[in-house]
């Protein structure tokens, strides 16, 4: 059991460590604040951590921040104790420059709070199927080498992918976005896939790059869908319905965009030169 | 409106079914909730034990990995207008016979879509759903399995929607049955069905192969209100359709190019309204870790993937057959049972003779070999070589056996799972007396000590497909008779009766008969969905030609762990 500053803190720690072989200690801080406590880990390795860990321990003692930098994560990494079960996850995270070496699960999760994942790596899957963030989402400049399964996710507050790489397929299958979608400057290097997506305020994936297909098939868009100087491969908007603009200034598309079926009731669409 | 229920209530949907849920975490079908009533019905039961259904041996292997896969398969052209069970939980019927056999008899005979359109093309749900016994299916027709339906299909065929329309289903109790479907169905049987293993590729090789797939699926709410072209992906909340919800389908092609991991496509039979005009595209990798049901959960690797083939009644004649060389060879066995005597506990002797009733001699210069293979009844994948005797003429004077790193394809050392001779058979002959004058031959063998489960044995001549034989189905010659044999540690029974002996009940006599006997043949009353011997010899040679078989041979020839056989004649009393 590792030392404590605090029986609070001892017991967020224990949450973890209770999955964690080598037990955080040298590299973390805690201080508390009005709303509850803050807990931060610099450089450290958990091997089987359970994030869910955390949520134990905000039941009881009101942590509302936890930050992880530079940290690797060894092993899979599940928000939660349960599959396909759905739980609430009150506290707010904050990852920056983490490495996940394996499976990041979290489907079926209901983040209360923010969830930021800046310049991490993903080396495995990330599961966030069925998952709904409250607060604000943040997958910024990070790397998926694996699958990013998103479908069916909703967010209701900021979001935010710009600059992202995903070299496993990127699948956004009926996901919400009650904010402006941000796929700006990300690049696609397998397919991509938006079908049955609501893009209440749009998307924004001005300067992406695809190398495999996008396919936004049966989406809703109410706001601007911008594609400008955007360079993708294949983009199938069949039986789409878009009540906003559609911009694709400037943007190359290597094949045509298939249109079948689809409705754009905003104005005019601006096609890339080619189609 | 549909769209505003597909979409904005599926998060709704997730929260209140995940909260309804929290509580219960151990998924048992007595926890399962009432469900709403639903626009569709389902009806497969989930009951089935896929692990009890041979698993498919032949499909082709498309250098292995399956890379040289065609891009797309698209088999719905072969299928009739698609179906409506209506209010009724026949959805097994309507996978396996609507959509499955009406598309094989498609295929198999060329049919059209206009042809299809008739109903006399179609097989009939009705009548299947009627035929199954009473004790394994719902009240009211109110769900059934796969393996009793595919029985049905196997054992009394299905009729034409023709002869029986999809309507006045009643109780579909089986005292409805009458005489006049039952001649019609018997013109429409299956000859066998297998289970497909759960893997893209697996499911892939079937539909290039022109054969489609039944799908056993567990369903969620996203599932029951699909309407889009889109591929589906991923598992949503059960709150409408419930937690225990599983419903039969037909897999009916695929493409690499459709959704983000390319998909197969599914024919339901909820009418042309759902889906995509009554077809739903499924992911390939949700389609394996989702969406297809493994019912037994003791072995949740066996989904619910089932291929038919079908009996054709007349045999497909080979326009162009290969030139028979004349040699036809048939093996027969008078007993084979165990003698620790000999050896040890596994040791075992057999009293046999390898007769050719062909034209020409069977020549030791082919280098040819009989082996006593044991293959498992459920996956024959899973064999192995008991012993394997070969014939070669450069290995000293005529009538010579010998037991000693002669086998050119072996390194050198012992041959402890074989014997190779210098004999030829003539035309009209067998090997005893050839060999040693003598009436029959005794070859002493241990079995596998490392051997558990159900497993059959045979003897099979030609094993390595050197002679090109007028026919192969007498090639092989079953111990174990009407019911697989199983063992423990290299010891065999009979499932309920401790009986390890075979003796023969024939005419000997029947030994140069080139007719089917009970022993050529693990296809029996009890045990009709058994591999063939058409299968067990193709799987034979499409081993053969990967190499694998001289893998077996080889392991088993120089297993010095094994204890060495004997070889010997045996005298006319």
């Amino acid at each position: 059991m590792p030392n404590s500053r605090t029986g609070v803190l001892g017991l967020l720690i224990w949450s973890l460590t209770l999955f964690s072989c080598a037990a955080p200690s040298a590299n973390q801080n805690a201080e508390s604040g009005k709303d509850g406590f803050k807990v931060a880990y610099n450089q450290q390795k958990f091997s089987q951590a359970d994030v869910f860990g955390i949520l134990a321990a905000n039941k009881g003692t009101g942590i509302f921040l936890a930050e992880f930098d530079q940290c690797t994560f060894t092993s899979n990494i599940r928000f939660g104790p349960l599959a396909h079960v759905f739980q609430s996850f009150a506290a707010s995270c904050i990852f920056r420059n983490c490495t996940f070496e394996g499976d990041l699960e979290a489907d079926m999760t209901f983040f209360q709070g923010q969830i930021s994942f800046g310049k991490c790596r993903f080396k495995k899957n990330v599961n966030f199927q069925n998952a709904v963030f409250a607060g604000p989402a943040g997958f910024r400049e990070c790397t998926f080498d694996g699958d990013a399964m998103f479908q069916n996710t909703v967010f209701w507050k900021e979001n935010n992918w710009m600059g992202s790489h995903f070299y496993g397929v990127g699948l956004f299958q009926a996901a919400r976005f009650m904010e402006k979608a941000q796929f700006g400057n990300v690049v696609f290097h397998a397919n991509a896939d938006f079908s049955l997506t609501r893009l209440e305020e749009g998307i924004a994936m001005e300067y992406a790059r695809s190398e495999g297909r996008v396919d936004f098939t049966d989406a809703r868009s109410m706001g601007l869908m911008s594609f400008r100087s955007s360079v993708l491969k294949q983009v199938n908007m069949s039986q789409i319905r878009s009540y906003g603009p559609v911009r694709f200034g400037q943007a190359e598309v290597a094949d045509s965009i298939v249109k079948k079926g689809a409705r754009f009731l905003g104005d005019l669409p601006e096609w890339p030169a080619k189609n | 409106m549909k769209y505003f229920f597909t979409h904005q209530a599926w998060f709704g949907i997730s929260l209140l079914a995940s909260l309804a849920l929290f509580s219960s975490c151990d998924e048992t079908k007595k926890d399962d909730p009432n469900p709403t009533d639903s626009l569709y019905k389902t009806g497969w039961q989930a009951s089935d034990d896929p692990s009890t259904v041979p698993q498919s041996i032949n499909l082709p292997d498309f250098n292995g990995s399956g890379a040289n896969l065609p891009a797309s398969v698209d088999l719905s052209p072969f299928l009739p207008p698609i179906g409506d069970q209506g209010q009724y939980g026949t959805c097994v019927a309507w996978a396996a016979a609507y959509n499955c056999k009406s598309a094989i008899e498609a295929i198999k005979f060329g049919l059209t879509s206009a042809q299809l359109q008739s109903p006399s093309s179609q097989m009939s749900a009705k009548y299947l759903f009627t035929a199954l016994a009473n004790d394994k299916k719902g009240e009211n027709c109110n769900g059934t399995d796969f393996i009793p339906a595919m029985d049905v299909m196997l054992n009394q065929g299905v009729a034409t929607k023709a002869t029986v329309p999809y309507t006045n289903l009643g109780n579909c109790s089986q005292s409805s049955l009458n005489a006049s479907w039952n001649a019609d169905a018997a013109k429409h049987k299956i000859k066998y069905y297998r289970r497909i293993p759960p893997t893209v590729n697996d499911i892939k090789k079937a539909l290039s192969e022109k054969i489609p797939v039944v799908l056993g699926a567990k369903l969620d709410d996203s599932f029951m209100s699909w309407n889009s072209e889109s591929v589906y992906q991923f598992a949503t909340s059960t709150a409408q359709v419930g937690i225990h919800s599983y419903h039969a389908l037909c897999i009916v092609g695929y493409d690499n190019a459709r959704g983000p991991r390319g998909a197969f496509k599914v024919v339901n039979s909820w009418g042309n309204q759902w889906g995509a005009g009554g077809f739903i595209w499924v992911d390939y990798t949700f389609m394996i870790n989702g969406f297809g049901f493994a019912s037994n959960p003791n072995t949740p690797n066996d989904k619910n993937f089932f291929v038919a083939v079908n009996d054709d009644q007349k045999p497909t004649v080979d326009p162009n057959p290969p030139a028979a060389t004349g040699v036809d060879l048939a093996p027969w066995i008078d007993a084979d049972y165990s003698d620790p005597s000999a050896g040890g506990p596994t040791f075992r002797k057999m009293e046999f003779n390898v007769y050719n009733i062909g034209t020409q001699p069977a020549s030791a210069s082919s280098k040819w070999g009989y082996a006593y293979i044991y293959y498992n009844a459920y996956n024959a994948n899973d064999y192995g070589i008991v012993f394997y005797d070969n014939f070669d003429n450069t290995i000293g004077p005529y009538r010579t056996i010998s037991d000693e790193n002669l086998y050119p394809a072996e390194p050198p050392s012992p041959a402890y799972g074989g014997f190779t001779i210098n004999c030829n058979i003539p035309a009209d002959n067998d090997l005893a007396s050839e060999l040693f004058n003598d009436i029959g031959i005794v070859r002493t063998y241990p079995m596998p000590s490392s051997l558990n489960g159900e497993y059959y044995l045979v003897l099979a001549v030609d094993v390595t497909d050197k002679f090109t034989e007028s026919e192969e189905s007498n090639n092989l010659f079953y111990t174990t008779e009407q019911f697989p044999k199983f063992f423990s540690n290299g010891v065999g029974s009979r499932r309920n009766v401790f009986a390890d002996h075979f003796k023969n009940a024939l005419s000997k006599a029947d030994a140069k008969s080139a007719k089917p006997n009970l022993y050529r043949t693990a296809v029996n009353p009890t045990h009709r969905n058994a591999y063939t011997p058409e299968e067990i010899i193709g799987f034979l040679k499409k081993e053969a030609r990967s190499g694998r078989l001289a893998q077996q041979i080889a392991f088993a020839r120089t297993n010095k762990s094994a204890s060495k056989g004997t070889l010997k004649g045996i005298h006319a009393k």
